[in-house]
């Protein structure tokens, strides 16, 4: 455990580092040299290709970081969740809202609405008042009981229209659900939570691999016009070594059937998959759609019990985190 | 931390995929706590319980505000 803290500090001050950096280039003359990232202010570049692969290199270490936030962040809160609640009821989907009684109103009031989340996505705030989902309204004692008894018969990724009231006035939205706790453990098999820690957070293998560096966009109507689709995301960069017999260019209209509708979504889609694990992709490739049967590749690194180590990880590196200099800055 | 997120645009106009894996597994995260809380209240939880929950939900956020932050500097770094 002293080892992910650590880990997390690490990471942690790199972020912090890089926004000081952040801020410390805007007073810097744009006519003044600067030292290269990961680099002594004595060593100048003498290229634009020395540049831009110091470049790079710099925002694979900013990624890598945030990779390292987000999975230990998740493995910890997982063992923290297991522990206050350990006899959760599994296999509900969820719209992202923390719910309470709305005072002197019919219906349950969002306390807070989770970010990035379902009911953030579609435009519900914090401070609405629930009053219908699904068409039935809301009445009696606990309506928020009653949003989670309606929201145990949805299905993930289905969409569930939600009624609520805002300043006086009822306001419709249409939520994508998400799968809630415990469905992820039990949809792909994964270990028991009530008898373990949460599984490593969904997605976490792309974290790695020829996966990672996939580059995807929503399809805007221009986009869609020259590739010729309205629906799909575009394969900006396509995984390295061929995986997913992706090539640059194509536009993926479906993953078994799942239409991806933002980068986002297909990054949740493929996360929701385990390494190893067969998927079919429907993609357009220079106007012809075509089918490929791909297999997800299998996960590169190697954790370690007791220490969360990947293979390749931020944490190999040799050098302690304070010499690492990002944005020609030598001191962080 | 959660009004600077809700002033981001919901991804960059091109995504990382590792990146992008590492902000929905968070989402994904803090909306499933969300959900616990909502349930712990409607059971009328020990205020102890409810407090660790909206505490990991915090630390969440912030990790979230990191990778998120992170990704931003690393999509104007093209």
């Amino acid at each position: 455990m002293k080892q992910n803290h650590l880990v997390v500090s690490w990471t942690a001050a790199l972020i912090a580092g890089a926004a000081l950096a952040a801020a410390g280039s805007a007073a810097v003359p744009a006519s003044e040299p600067r030292a290269a990232p990961g680099l002594p202010a004595t060593v100048r570049p003498d290229s634009d290709a020395d540049l831009d692969a110091q470049l790079e290199a710099a925002r694979r270490k900013l990624e890598e970081a945030a990779h390292d936030v987000a999975r230990l962040s998740s493995r910890l809160s997982g063992t923290l969740i297991d522990r206050v609640m350990p006899d959760f009821e599994p296999g509900h989907a969820i719209i992202g809202v923390q719910l309470e009684p709305a005072a002197g109103a019919a219906g349950a009031r969002v306390r807070e609405v989770s970010p990035g989340g379902p009911a953030a996505e579609a435009g519900i705030h914090a401070g609405d008042v629930i009053v219908a989902v699904n068409g039935t309204e809301l009445k009696g004692d606990e309506p928020s009981r009653q949003v989670i008894s309606i929201m145990r018969d949805v299905k993930p990724d289905t969409k569930v229209s939600v009624r609520v009231l805002r300043d006086g006035k009822t306001r419709d939205f249409t939520v994508t659900a998400r799968p809630g706790p415990g469905v992820l453990a039990t949809v792909h098999g994964l270990p028991d939570i009530a008898f373990g820690p949460w599984p490593e957070l969904p997605g976490a293998f792309m974290f790695h691999g020829p996966i990672m560096d996939m580059e995807l966009a929503t399809l805007t109507p221009r986009l869609g016009s020259y590739f010729g689709s309205e629906k799909g995301v575009l394969v900006v960069r396509a995984p390295a070594a061929g995986a997913l017999k992706l090539e640059d260019g194509d536009v993926i209209l479906a993953i078994d059937g799942r239409q991806p509708t933002s980068g986002s979504h297909a990054t949740r889609i493929l996360g929701s998959y385990q390494p190893g694990e067969k998927l079919s992709l429907r993609i357009i490739r220079q106007h012809k759609t075509l089918e490929l049967d791909a297999t997800l590749p299998e996960k590169v690194g190697r954790i370690r019990k007791g220490t969360m180590l990947h293979e390749g990880s931020l944490h190999d590196r040799p050098e302690p985190a304070h010499k690492v200099l990002i944005f020609g800055h030598d001191e962080v | 931390m959660e009004r600077w997120l809700a002033s981001l645009p919901s991804e960059p106009a091109v995504v990382r995929v590792g990146t992008r894996a590492a902000v929905t597994g968070l989402e994904d995260r803090i909306a499933q706590v969300d959900d616990l809380l909502s349930a712990e209240r409607l059971d009328q939880a020990q205020p102890a319980r409810l407090a660790t929950l909206q505490q990991e939900r915090t630390r969440l956020v912030g990790a979230l505000v990191q990778v998120r932050y992170a990704e931003t500097l690393a999509d104007e770094l093209r």
